[in-house]
């Protein structure tokens, strides 16, 4: 994972100084698929934005050897800011999620709210190979106590640097290096979970108001030493009308350890800026 | 702003590490987690102590006790519980560390065990590996398990069980922290496993009480119900209550049912990192300290008294109510036993039943309910509802009167070979007109078999249902008043007398019933009943002393004492009886797994692998399950691999109802588990076939099907031997013939009868003379014939030349040989055709047999006596031999083609179809045929001794080796 961070510090560090902007519109913006509980491990372009969006992900989990699985919705609102050029920062409140739990013998549903995230990003320009590109560093935090479900806290942290890269008139390279960390927190107990992950994602401005995007993330150590998955997304982003835009993408991992067997989102937004 | 922001994160760390300020087992200092602190008790002379069970002072341990020397004993005088240790697990738990003994000091102990779960796979039961004794006295004493869910190391799990002074139970704490990935679903629960014979769930909800809704585990979600508290019982006069209330929530949430309860929590959504916590007070009163924890009877009101009193200091509300009374007859006390009164309470508009008394032996009664809202009662007498009012406001029911029984003084005597001499036996009442038959139909508050007349709880002692034990000093009964014909056995070998009499209430009538001895059965033959099982094990509720007093009544010489997962020989009870010189009983042990492990192709749940019976065995009664081993997780092979040593090269393991329906989904039959297929052949080499399940070797020794014997009859019934003996042939068929037995399986005197099926082995000794080694032989060997009430003697050879007689060891024909079947059964016991079977087909020797013209007499013991040329039974190539005798078997039919019937023709109407499926099965029932109501009918009289039984017998194999060239399996799955 250090090894994974210092790559992505450099990779800033080094990058030369953009040409042209890469961050010209939001279509381009790759899929935001989540593994992790609330979509704490989610990605996103390395381009500061300022929108606000309201996205329904849904996910599912069928372990049939375990007698086990889960389908789970959730509703979650999003606001993203720019402050100043280089710098962004945001908030997620999860306003409602219910999951269907079925093991051998017991069927339930559990409705929850929370928790609510924030994120932060320093992002600049660069060009990578004589082309622009944009290099940034983003932490987001999901704030403890803020969930409605838990007897006790949980909190988690992605810390990662994502590089958006032109490679084509059409086509941009979206990658992300990251670290996850998580706590929960009970009276019976404090369990932590960690992992490492990278993602590319290609997204093509198909159409001047579409954007498709396919890309896959490869994660490893939240079940433990180990590969987690190798995990492919795909994705459409488009301007629907105005500032008015909407996406939807769908993943599944493909080998690794991973528990979830799927997760879409669909999702709403409306440019600020 | 920078110093906001530094104070604000550090305020939120401060937050982090102090967390919410409250311990527990797993997340912080175990001893601040007192379960239920806001109870509080005193008493006179508070004194707690915690120990090895074989270092507790004797006054504390609890009889019956299943607690081993290494267990953990804890007791305040009070109450005494034990804990196993981790490494002894017993019955459904995968490790020690559970409650496994439990009762009020002076008294009994009548739990199998109360263990913990997450949910009911297998994966989810607490598996404990380390214990804590805390010994805190004088303040209280504690013994602290902590590990994880069996097959989900990730969630951690711990309890702490806590006795203080003066406690009138066990205060528990149980956790489980959730640390794997995914959000659960999951509850913490204790399960009781009551074994549906002896311990009596009540739960005081509407509707409820001794009664429950089915248990479907498929439905459990919207079967798990709250309750405010839970009590249970056994029918037993010396039984003690035990009731459970949570203390950290409003109430106990979970299912009921006579074989288990589980209670706990609700079903809850365990978030990763996060956890459950469940404290609990589980009472225990009764025999010992008397009803209600004074006086005042038995039953689960002395546990509902001691949970409702704490429930009042945990919730407030109400003063308890105190109820009181007496039961008289003919104004005598009238009480002592569930048989003369028992009285439930109930409460509400819905009449919910909330406690339930049985008077003591002077007819008075005390319960105390929690609530004053319309409360009436009723009182029970003889498995009838007899009276019923409201409750006055002071409690004082005042003295109900209760019609007397009629008082019968039995005596049996043997007769007709010198004087007549008093026996052990067994007499039945049967009413003798219909009037009777609907005045004195009962059952125990409508649980269990109903009965007429309802003597006594069908699972307890004797007198059950309508059946009494008589001894030869003569036994008094009470029995409602009404017309009956009384009906004396001793054993399928015996005559039967039967008597009609008229009972008027209250009148003392002495009967004197004899029976005759009849020649059914050679010298040198000793009858067995190789499956019987007794108190020790978790589902039967017959006192030992009935027990072995069923033996004797039965005309029994041998018995294996197969109880499950414990090893007993009833030697102090035989000894106190003085019946050691008519029995041998061995020890021995009916291994029952109950933790499903099998993967079984095609199957989605795992497996266990069924029933196994091994003897001779020795009790040890200081070690975990009295000796016997650990027989999860093992594969048959294995599990003969670990039993080998305990019973010596003589001993006998035997596979017991290879094809029985699983119950509570865990396989009672081995064959049945794998889904062996008796038309496939049994490969060579394992294979990943079913069929080749069978040769494999788990631990390296034996193969999975290294068993010397098959339970063929499997209790009194047709259905049972009409499966069994399908698998039976198959595997003699496949070259794996075993001996053949048929057993009681017997649970108590109503249920599978003692001595219905029976192993009769030639050993050529009296029992007296006979021991273990040379009964096993013998049995081992192959001189057996079996059945439920008819017997064949079977010799082959030249006439007029030397013959010989059953056994494995194979025949090589003689010109002119020819076999003389000889068929014998007590008038009473209807025989109707015999029949020779072979790996071909079966052959009916004879059929439509006269009936002895009085089956009430000792005339035509002799059904049929034929000679039957050998050649024309088996074919030019090697081939195994049976014979049968009996009724032609009622009708079954294999509706789902595994080759197995299936399915009786349960409505009657002649075919065999869907329509004879029950609701919501694909296959199924098969069972015997009802008993008949019409004197006339042959089977009249049998079923009246012996409910649901089917009269046949059967040889063993006889292995013809036509060419003498050493016998070969004639192959095919017959």
């Amino acid at each position: 994972m250090r090894r994974g961070l210092a790559i992505a510090g450099l990779l800033i560090a080094t990058a030369g100084v953009a040409a042209a902007d890469v961050c010209d519109d939001a279509v381009d913006e790759p899929a935001a698929i989540g593994w992790r509980d609330a979509g704490f491990d989610a990605g996103r372009a390395a381009c500061p934005r300022a929108d606000v969006t309201a996205s329904v992900r849904g996910r599912a989990l069928i372990d049939t050897p375990g007698f086990y699985g889960t389908l789970g919705g959730e509703l979650a609102i999003t606001a993203r800011f720019v402050a100043r050029a280089r710098y962004a920062w945001g908030v997620t409140a999860r306003a409602v999620d219910v999951a269907y739990i079925q093991n051998a013998v017991w069927k339930l549903v559990d409705p929850s709210y929370g928790p609510i995230g924030v994120h932060g990003m320093y992002s600049r320009p660069a060009t990578i190979a004589d082309r622009p590109a944009r290099v940034a560093a983003v932490a987001a935090v999901e704030l403890p106590f803020t969930r409605s479900a838990l007897d006790g806290s949980s909190g988690a942290i992605q810390l990662g640097a994502l590089a958006t890269w032109q490679v084509g008139a059409c086509v941009q390279l979206h990658a992300r290096l990251a670290a996850l960390g998580w706590y929960g927190r009970s009276i019976t107990g404090t369990s932590t979970r960690g992992a490492a992950l990278a993602a590319v994602d290609v997204s093509w401005h198909a159409r001047p108001w579409l954007g498709v995007d396919a890309g896959v993330d490869v994660q490893g150590g939240w079940y433990g030493v180990g590969l987690d998955h190798v995990a492919a997304r795909v994705g459409v982003h488009g301007r629907i009308r105005g500032a008015w835009r909407t996406a939807l993408a769908v993943g599944a991992p493909v080998v690794g350890a991973e528990r979830q067997n799927l997760a879409l989102t669909a999702g709403v937004s409306r440019d600020l800026d | 702003m920078q110093r906001w922001v530094l104070a604000c994160v550090a305020l939120a760390l401060a937050v982090l590490a102090a967390g919410c300020g409250r311990d527990s087992c797993l997340g912080g200092d175990c001893e601040a987690t007192t379960p239920c602190d806001r109870l509080t008790t005193a008493c006179a002379t508070p004194q707690v102590f915690v120990g090895e069970v074989g270092a507790a002072p004797a006054e504390l341990r609890l009889a019956r006790g299943q607690g081993a020397t290494h267990d953990l004993l804890l007791s305040n005088g009070v109450v005494t519980a034990v804990i196993s240790a981790i490494d002894a697990p017993t019955d459904l738990a995968p490790t020690g560390g559970n409650l496994i003994d439990l009762g009020p000091v002076g008294g009994v102990d009548d739990l199998t065990i109360w263990y913990q779960l997450a949910g009911l796979l297998p994966d989810d039961a607490f598996a404990y590996q380390r214990l804590e004794v805390v010994d805190r006295s004088p303040d209280y004493v504690a013994v602290i398990v902590r590990g994880h869910l069996d097959g989900r190391p990730e969630v951690a799990v711990a309890t702490r069980y806590e006795l203080r002074p003066c406690d009138s139970g066990l205060r528990v704490r149980s956790e489980l922290h959730n640390g794997s990935p995914d959000r659960q679903a999951f509850v913490i629960a204790d399960t009781a496993h009551w074994g549906k014979r002896r311990v009596m769930p009540f739960a005081p909800v509407v509707g409820q009480g001794y009664q429950q809704p089915p248990l479907e585990l498929l439905e459990l979600t919207a079967l798990w119900k709250p309750y405010p508290y839970v009590a249970a019982a056994t029918p037993a006069a010396d039984g003690p209550g035990y009731g459970v209330i949570a203390c950290d929530r409003d109430a106990v949430r979970g299912v009921n049912d006579l074989e288990v309860s589980a209670l706990g929590t609700a079903i809850e959504s365990v978030w990763p990192g996060s956890g459950l916590v469940y404290e609990r007070l589980l009472v225990t009163a009764g025999a010992a300290t008397g009803g209600g924890g004074e006086r005042g009877g038995s039953g689960p009101a002395s546990a509902v008294a001691a949970l409702v009193a704490a429930r009042a200091q945990l919730r407030g509300g109400a003063a308890p109510v105190i109820l009181t009374g007496r039961v008289l007859a003919e104004g005598l006390a009238f009480g002592g036993d569930v048989r003369r009164a028992s009285i439930v309470v109930r409460s509400g508009d819905d009449a919910a039943p909330i406690t339930a008394v049985v008077p003591d032996a002077d007819g008075r009664f005390r319960a105390v309910v929690g609530t004053r809202d319309a409360l009436t009662w009723e009182l029970w007498s003889f498995g009838r509802r007899v009276l019923r009012a409201a409750v006055p406001d002071s409690g004082d029911l005042g003295d109900l009167t209760v019609e007397a029984p009629a008082l019968v003084n039995l005596h049996v005597d043997r007769i007709g070979a010198g004087p007549d001499q008093p026996i052990d036996a067994l007499v039945v009442f049967e009413p003798a007109d219909d009037a009777t038959r609907a005045d004195v139909t009962g059952s125990f508050h409508g649980r269990q078999q109903r009965c007429a007349p309802w003597l006594g709880p069908a699972n307890g002692g004797s007198p059950a249902c309508n059946r009494v034990l008589v001894d030869p000093a003569g036994t008094d009964v009470e029995v409602p008043a009404g017309h009956y014909f009384v009906y004396a056995s001793a054993g399928p070998n015996a005559t039967v007398d039967r008597r009609e009499v008229q009972l008027d209430p209250g009148e003392i009538t002495s009967l004197t019933l004899g029976v005759r001895g009849l020649d059914v059965v050679p010298a040198g033959w000793l009858g067995a009943d190789l499956h019987v099982h007794g108190a020790a094990s978790f589902d039967s509720g017959l006192p030992d002393r009935d027990r072995v007093r069923s033996f004797v009544a039965a005309g029994i010489d041998v018995i294996a004492a197969t109880d499950h997962d414990y090893v007993t020989d009833y030697a102090a009870t035989i000894a106190a009886l003085g019946v050691g010189d008519r029995l041998l009983v061995m020890g021995g042990l009916e291994t029952t797994p109950l933790i499903p492990f099998l993967d079984v192709d095609g199957e989605d749940l795992p497996r266990v692998i069924g029933h196994f019976n091994f003897w001779p065995l020795t009790p040890m009664p200081g070690s975990p399950r009295g000796g016997a081993p650990w027989d999860e997780r093992l594969e048959p092979g294995a599990l003969f691999d670990r039993m080998d040593p305990l019973i010596g090269p003589d001993g006998v393991r035997m596979i017991n109802h290879p094809w029985d329906e699983p119950l509570f989904g865990r396989d009672l039959g081995y064959l049945r588990a794998i889904d062996f297929d008796r038309r496939a052949a049994i490969p060579a080499a394992p294979d990943g076939s079913a069929n080749g399940a069978l040769r494999r070797r788990p631990g390296g020794g034996h193969a999975n099907l290294d068993w010397d014997a098959m339970e063929v009859g499997n209790g009194a019934g047709a259905d049972e031997w009409q499966k069994n003996r399908l698998l039976w042939f198959a595997l003699a068929s496949a070259g794996f013939p075993v001996v053949g037995a048929a057993n009681s399986d017997s649970h108590g005197l109503r249920d599978n009868q003692l001595g219905w099926g029976r192993t009769y082995v030639e050993t050529g000794t009296a029992v007296a003379a006979t021991d273990a080694a040379t009964f096993d032989r013998a049995f081992k060997a192959g001189r057996v014939v079996a059945g439920s009430g008819v017997f064949l003697s079977v010799t082959i050879g030249p006439p007029g030349a030397p013959r010989r007689g059953l056994g494995l060891d194979p025949v090589v024909p003689q010109p002119g040989d020819v076999v003389t079947i000889e068929v014998r059964a007590a008038p009473w016991i209807p025989v109707a055709e015999v029949r020779a079977v072979t790996s071909r087909g079966e052959t009916v020797l004879v059929r439509d047999l006269p009936a002895p013209i009085d089956p009430l007499g000792t005339d035509g013991v002799i059904r049929w006596r034929g000679e039957v040329p050998l050649a024309s039974l088996v074919g030019a190539s090697d081939d195994w031999l049976v014979f049968e005798a009996g009724l032609a078997p009622p009708p079954y039919a294999d509706l789902d083609d595994d080759g197995i019937p299936d399915t009786g023709d349960n409505n009657g109407d002649g075919v065999i179809d869907g329509a004879d499926v029950e609701d919501g099965e694909d296959i199924g029932p098969i069972a015997n045929p009802p008993d008949p109501t019409a004197s006339d009918d042959p089977r009249f009289v049998m079923t009246r001794i012996v409910p649901e039984s089917w009269p046949y017998g059967f040889t063993s194999l006889l292995l013809i080796d036509v060419d003498g060239g050493g016998w070969t399996a004639p192959g095919g799955g017959r």
